[in-house]
């Protein structure tokens, strides 16, 4: 069931167009990363979307009620659309019991405030000052400000960039996993592939004020709709080949592959191939090749092979068999490739 | 940004301009042959050029020793380094014709270009100590241990490597000066040196030639603009650079010269005036010259309008700080510099130019506690406008727009998340006000209603007849009102020690 709803938004800054018609369905209960590299326009999208900066065009609809619209806009205070920004933002003067009851009325306010304390892990910290928390629960007692008026829909700008590598991930799992068990609508806006690929349900690839695509992640990672995007979201192996119908000849020989967003090439056309170095793999069959550096990373490692025919690929082998630099091997190709216009 | 802020801070801003505005219109009232006949008298040519002299001499003096004790403070290894540093900021709390009363209560008879030069140097001089030794202590001491690696000597070093990274700050305190000693009428009316603020309070005192004390203030105000622009264009520029600070050197032979040199001015600006005062207040007691009552009373109107001041400041600034924390753009720095106004205009031009403002527009405020509060808030805004403003900017816009998601409207979430803020920034900028109001001498002279005194112009009134043991207990009241306040304010972080 669709419960936000934006069609064709515009946003600008004077003369500079910071958004350009988009469009977006967002599904109940779920979890969509708007991912883009910095200065994209994803956060002014978040902010329209909270009513802090008015849209040029377009409309939003949230649950069926208009929110911004050719002669609407409601104020944010009125929209019952939550907040999470990157740091946290307590109120420096109120405890942690008072950021989070911020957005309550009187009435059954301290019961409110312990439920969201003991959701989100904080009830012994209640009486605490801002400045007294570490990064992580200043995150996760600005996630309970925000959820406290059981908004229609939580906006997350960027909330775990400001954290350590290791907090990072712990704590957006958990927070992913909350708004999941709360059924709570969120947008999430981030710059990291790996954090929007692994917490959401929908993945929006945005850049220079527009969505590029849309879709779930595998979608996303799998099926990019421009070179662009599966640049963004990944590492590539991209090569030059010809068409031969659901396959490409290439310097890795003869490889399966399919086009994307009804690109259909003429046969023997040249295509440009790109592939996951991960859906490379060693084998008996596959092209000739020398390896000319192995970044090891534990896990795995990423093998750079230049081919007999002169170009570089590199392939993402698991540990810890891995070839050693100078060795000669053979490079096959384990998933299907996929095929762009040059 | 509503409408109406901008609006209110535009009139606020105007109301700093009142008195430039109606200086001018006053002075071409009397007419261009009279301007030109009174700028040619060679009484006028004197007092601008002793004004000049004056200033460029005591700027010259200031740079030098205040280089020098900074260059002392951040690169010598000395004991009780902390100590000195706050003790070089000391003279700053001192009002410039509280030091002067403090010599001549040794000195009687010191006076004239000599006498006032020396003090006013070692008043002014933490004026360039302070912001030099925070420039050295950001300033890169690797660009210095290169130029020393490329044959240059420590002294040549210095002056190729270090100096240009802290002369940005030094020609910045050196205008300051500058532009205190243009302005100064306390201390070189009491030590007897003729500037134009002495002739525009003496021409207005013989009230048949107000053509030239509006003229005289004129010609200040042109020359303390120009400072100031000046200043401006210098402010800011330095140059960042990165690099480990240079260490500290361990100079045990030269260490008593080296402290001798940062404790000029602490000691002949602070320690002696003071111990002449505390001297003469003894005396005073022994001799029983105090009078209680007129010192209570100056006490009470001092504080009262010290109150009243800081209240009319801090309000009339408020709307301009919020505006210029919150928007960018010509009409902000306009208005901003408006209210900066009051910075450049000496007190006694201000005082003058609300005489002649209030007599010709609003009689009745004539010689009434209104024009004069009015004048402490034009004068004395600029320092409000600062600390308030950067108290708001310090406030992120993310808490307004959270409080906002949350469910306050703009006003409502300004007034629970900005102002609650930004309230301590208010409260010290207001204390800082109210200090340098009770510190005000000049335009209180001008402007106080007839029968009401203060501690400084008591002090002022006491001194210029020679009454040092009378003027003990109000110089005494003003060290304790005033100049501790402003020491303990110091210490406080975010307060520019220039502010004092």
């Amino acid at each position: 069931m669709t419960w936000v709803q934006v069609d064709d938004l515009c946003v600008a800054y004077g003369e500079t167009t910071v958004l350009e018609g988009i469009d977006l369905t967002v599904p109940r209960g779920s979890l969509v990363a708007m991912l883009g590299p910095s200065g994209c326009g994803k956060t002014t999208f978040l902010r329209v979307l909270a009513g802090l900066h008015p849209a040029t065009r377009g409309s939003i609809t949230v649950g069926g009620r208009t929110l911004t619209g050719a002669t609407t806009h409601i104020p944010a205070e009125k929209r019952g659309i939550g907040w999470v920004p990157q740091h946290a933002a307590l109120f420096p003067h109120q405890t942690v019991a008072e950021n989070i009851g911020f957005g309550l009325p009187r009435e059954g306010r301290a019961d409110r405030i312990a439920e969201l304390a003991a959701l989100v892990g904080m009830t012994w910290h209640l009486a605490r000052s801002p400045a007294q928390l570490s990064g992580g629960q200043a995150q996760r007692v600005a996630l309970a400000r925000a959820l406290a008026p059981r908004p229609d829909l939580i906006l997350l700008d960027e909330p775990f960039a400001a954290l350590d590598p290791l907090l990072r991930s712990a704590l957006r799992v958990e927070v992913a996993e909350l708004l999941r068990r709360q059924n709570t609508t969120s947008v999430l806006v981030t710059h990291d592939q790996e954090e929007a690929l692994s917490l959401a349900d929908y993945v929006a690839v945005m850049n220079d004020g527009r969505i590029l695509q849309w879709g779930t992640p595998a979608e996303v990672y799998e099926h990019p709709a421009t070179p662009w995007v599966a640049r963004f979201v990944g590492d590539t192996v991209e090569l030059v080949g010809r068409w031969r119908g659901g396959r490409v000849e290439c310097a890795l020989g003869s490889v399966e592959a399919e086009t994307v967003g009804g690109f259909a090439p003429a046969a023997n056309a040249p295509v440009r191939v790109l592939l996951r170095p991960e859906w490379l793999e060693l084998s008996d069959t596959g092209a000739d090749a020398v390896v000319t550096s192995v970044a090891y990373a534990g896990h795995d490692a990423l093998v750079e092979m230049k081919l007999t025919a002169g170009e570089h690929v590199r392939a993402r082998l698991a540990a810890p068999i891995l070839p050693r630099r100078g060795d000669l091997v053979h490079v096959g190709v384990r998933y299907r490739a996929l095929a762009y216009a040059l | 940004m509503p409408r109406w802020l901008i609006v209110l801070a535009a009139v606020c801003a105007s109301a700093a301009a009142i008195p430039l505005i109606y200086l001018v219109a006053r002075a071409s009232e009397a007419g261009f042959a009279t301007f030109a006949e009174i700028l040619m008298r060679p009484r006028v040519l004197e007092l601008a050029v002793n004004s000049i002299g004056f200033a460029l001499a005591v700027t010259a003096s200031c740079l030098a020793l205040g280089t020098a004790s900074a260059w002392v403070l951040s690169r010598v290894k000395l004991p009780g380094a902390r100590i000195l540093l706050l003790a070089s900021a000391l003279p700053l709390a001192v009002p410039s014709y509280l030091a002067a009363y403090g010599w001549l209560v040794w000195f009687p008879g010191i006076n004239g270009f000599w006498a006032s030069w020396f003090v006013m140097t070692v008043v002014c001089t933490p004026y360039v100590t302070l912001p030099v030794a925070a420039a050295l202590r950001g300033a890169s001491g690797d660009l210095e241990s290169v130029a020393r690696t490329l044959g240059r000597g420590p002294v040549r070093a210095f002056w190729a490597a270090t100096w240009p990274q802290i002369r940005p700050a030094a020609i910045a305190g050196a205008l300051l000066v500058c532009l205190y000693s243009l302005s100064d009428f306390g201390l070189v009316s009491m030590l007897r040196f003729q500037t134009l603020t002495w002739g525009i309070n003496a021409a207005y005192g013989a009230s048949f030639d107000r053509n030239q004390a509006a003229l005289l203030a004129l010609v200040l105000v042109v020359l303390a603009l120009t400072v100031v622009t000046a200043e401006r264009r210098v402010r800011g520029r330095s140059l960042a650079t990165s690099g480990a600070r240079a260490p500290l050197l361990r100079l045990r032979a030269a260490r008593v010269p080296l402290v001798g040199i940062v404790l000029v001015a602490p000691v002949a600006g602070v320690l002696i005036p003071v111990f002449g005062l505390v001297a003469r207040l003894v005396d005073a007691a022994a001799v029983r010259v105090i009078d209680p009552q007129r010192l209570v009373e100056a006490l009470i109107a001092t504080i009262g309008l010290a109150a009243a001041g800081a209240i009319a400041a801090t309000l009339i600034a408020l709307p301009i700080a919020a505006f210029a924390a919150r928007a960018k753009g010509r009409l902000v720095s306009v208005i901003e510099s408006l209210g900066y106004l009051g910075h450049a205009l000496p007190g006694i031009v201000v005082g003058l130019s609300l005489v002649f403002f209030a007599l010709a527009v609003v009689p009745v405020l004539y010689q009434s506690v209104i024009v004069l509060v009015f004048a402490y808030a034009v004068l004395f805004m600029p320092k409000a406008i600062g600390t308030t403003r950067s108290g708001i900017e310090a406030v992120p816009d993310s808490l307004t727009d959270v409080a906002r998601t949350l469910g306050l409207s703009k006003t409502a979430s300004w007034w629970r998340v900005t102002a609650r803020l930004a309230l301590p920034g208010v409260g010290v900028s207001a204390l800082l006000v109210a200090i340098a109001v009770m510190k005000e001498l000049p335009a209180t002279l001008l402007l106080r209603p007839t029968g009401v005194s203060t501690l400084a112009t008591e002090l002022w009134g006491r001194t210029a007849v020679f009454e040092f043991g009378a003027a003990a207990p109000f110089a005494a009241a003003l060290v304790l009102v005033a100049a501790v306040p402003a020491a303990f304010l110091s210490g406080i972080r975010g307060v520019a020690k220039e502010d004092l």
